[in-house]
């Protein structure tokens, strides 16, 4: 049986009267008792130029550095929902590493439980666990929203302690994954126009990272999804959310080069002691230290 | 095997049909073919209503090219096509009887001259509706028990489940198609933005604004250009840059 409270959110959701989001996120980490939630949309291979090559995995991330390395390909999930900016930042993490829990659940329909993410083995997510340690969260909890044979998505529930879902909170957040599958799958031509606004003035979290590719591949003329690891790549390398790269290049404030990442210009005046113009970003790290702990 | 293997035998394959990916067409000969064993029948096949609501043969015990012409006449008169009207079995007809020769005058002359001298037929419902029907012929006069009769039904009533369930699953996957295909647009038109900003030396907005314009004059889907922009498909001298 799912909690009343819950229940109550549940069928608002049915009625699809008020905007999804309005409703979740006034009361859904309430009645299931967690702290951020995050709806991200599966982005099947197969669609064609936008789709391909979202992420690459974060295991080969650091061995797939050279620009000539051949870059392997995951299931990339793209963010439509959160309840709060460390929500989002968990999300964005694991789109810009190529890796994390999002990945396991979209790549095998099944949930990801961890109790305690201090307490997991660091190889599993190599490049995402030191990062996720930064953020305000504890444990993580990725249900896959599944109908039948088909996975369009997954909602992560996220807690700033550590410690299991009670059984009542696990019903709970199973029925909020059914109620928000079948709102998508149920929500007429564009199921997006409930959730993020219509097509002309909605927009997806990382639409600024979408338009940082389109710039970056007419720069540097490389396809998209070559543009969007090489952001993602700079954004890891800085240590900076992904987004916030993104807006620096669409705001004009760097500019990546043609060469591998460490000649990424800052825009502006060089500093004092590199009259070429060439130093790399204030702050960021030579290429082959471990990633930083993107700002919030 | 005996009877009770055979039955169970059925089940296995039905439950397989539900949990794993399967070939619906080999599903439905093999019920065509566990009927015959079964219910001790001469030849039975599987007639389904399409679009057009029109029924056709999808399965049969076997490639009998009398079987198969028969039931092609009875898309056209016959029990089966009177099952599928009403809803309701018909079970031993016998085909040399007066009212099965003047209602179905070709089919019943047919049926006999292959050598059938029965007929049943069950049909394949959901709720009250028939989406078609399971058509039984035997060479002999003996009739179907009620026993038999209730296994011909049942054995339609999995045929049917097979079905439904292939048609949701293909459901599913037109709704999540008709998911993904939102969300690459809007993907697709924050890509085209971006390659137009940078093209005109403008912000994403502005680029957006002007590719929006020229979309809406042209009476093209946004969604469209922006993907023939991404493709370079689109020569995009032929929009009108931002006056910025």
């Amino acid at each position: 049986m799912i909690s009343n409270r819950m229940g109550e959110v549940l069928a608002r959701l049915d009625l699809h009267e008020d905007r999804p989001t309005d409703v979740l996120g006034a009361h859904c980490t309430e009645a299931l008792g967690v702290d951020h939630l995050v709806v991200s949309l599966a982005l099947d291979e197969e669609f064609g130029a936008s789709g391909r090559g979202m992420t690459f995995s974060g295991a080969d991330f650091m061995a797939a550095r050279e620009r000539s390395a051949p870059t392997p390909r995951t299931a990339a999930g793209e963010q439509l929902w959160s309840t709060s900016r460390t929500g989002s930042a968990v999300d964005d993490l694991q789109f810009t590493l190529g890796e994390g829990p999002e990945h396991d659940t979209l790549r095998t329909c099944r949930a990801v439980l961890e109790n305690d993410l201090d307490a997991v083995d660091p190889d599993r997510w190599p490049t995402l666990l030191p990062a996720l340690a930064e953020l305000p969260v504890r444990a993580l909890f990725c249900l896959p929203l599944c109908l039948g044979g088909i996975t369009p998505g997954v909602l992560t529930v996220l807690r700033e302690t550590p410690g299991p879902m009670s059984g009542q909170q696990m019903e709970d957040a199973l029925a909020l994954a059914e109620a928000i599958t079948f709102h998508l799958l149920t929500g007429g031509a564009d199921p997006l126009d409930a959730w993020i606004g219509p097509q002309c003035s909605g927009e997806l979290h990382r639409a600024v990272v979408h338009q940082a590719a389109g710039m970056v591949s007419v720069q540097l003329d490389l396809p998209l999804d070559d543009a969007l690891a090489r952001i993602r790549a700079h954004a890891y390398r800085c240590g900076e959310p992904v987004t916030r790269t993104a807006d620096d290049i669409v705001n004009r404030r760097i500019r990546l080069s043609h060469d591998p990442p460490a000649r990424d210009l800052l825009l502006g005046p060089p500093p004092d002691d590199d009259p070429s113009g060439t130093a790399p970003p204030a702050g960021g790290p030579p290429a082959d230290d471990p990633p930083q702990t993107p700002r919030e | 095997m005996t009877r009770e293997q055979q039955l169970s035998a059925v089940f296995v394959e039905v439950a397989d049909s539900l949990i794993d990916d399967f070939d619906l067409v080999e599903f439905l000969q093999q019920v065509c073919a566990h009927c015959v064993d079964l219910l001790d029948v001469s030849a039975a096949g599987i007639l389904l209503v399409g679009h057009d609501q029109a029924l056709k043969t999808v399965a049969a015990s076997d490639e009998n090219t009398h079987l198969l012409e028969l039931f092609v006449l009875e898309v056209n008169e016959g029990p089966c096509l009177e099952c599928f009207r009403t809803s309701e079995p018909r079970i031993n007809i016998d085909l040399c009887d007066p009212r099965a020769t003047t209602a179905w005058p070709a089919f019943a002359a047919n049926a006999r001259k292959s050598g059938f001298r029965t007929s049943h037929v069950v049909p394949l419902r959901r709720r009250e509706r028939a989406i078609g029907a399971l058509s039984f012929f035997h060479t002999g006069t003996q009739p179907l028990t009620p026993a038999d009769a209730s296994l011909a039904q049942a054995l339609a009533d999995i045929a049917t489940i097979a079905l439904l369930q292939q048609r949701d699953l293909d459901d599913e996957q037109t709704e999540k198609a008709q998911l993904q295909r939102a969300l690459i647009s809007r993907i697709v038109i924050e890509q085209a933005k971006g390659i137009l900003a940078e093209r005109w030396q403008t912000t994403p907005e502005a680029a957006f604004q002007a590719l929006r314009a020229h979309a809406r004059n042209r009476q093209l889907r946004l969604t469209e250009c922006s993907r023939q922009i991404i493709d370079q498909t689109f020569d995009t001298n032929l929009i009108p840059p931002p006056s910025t």
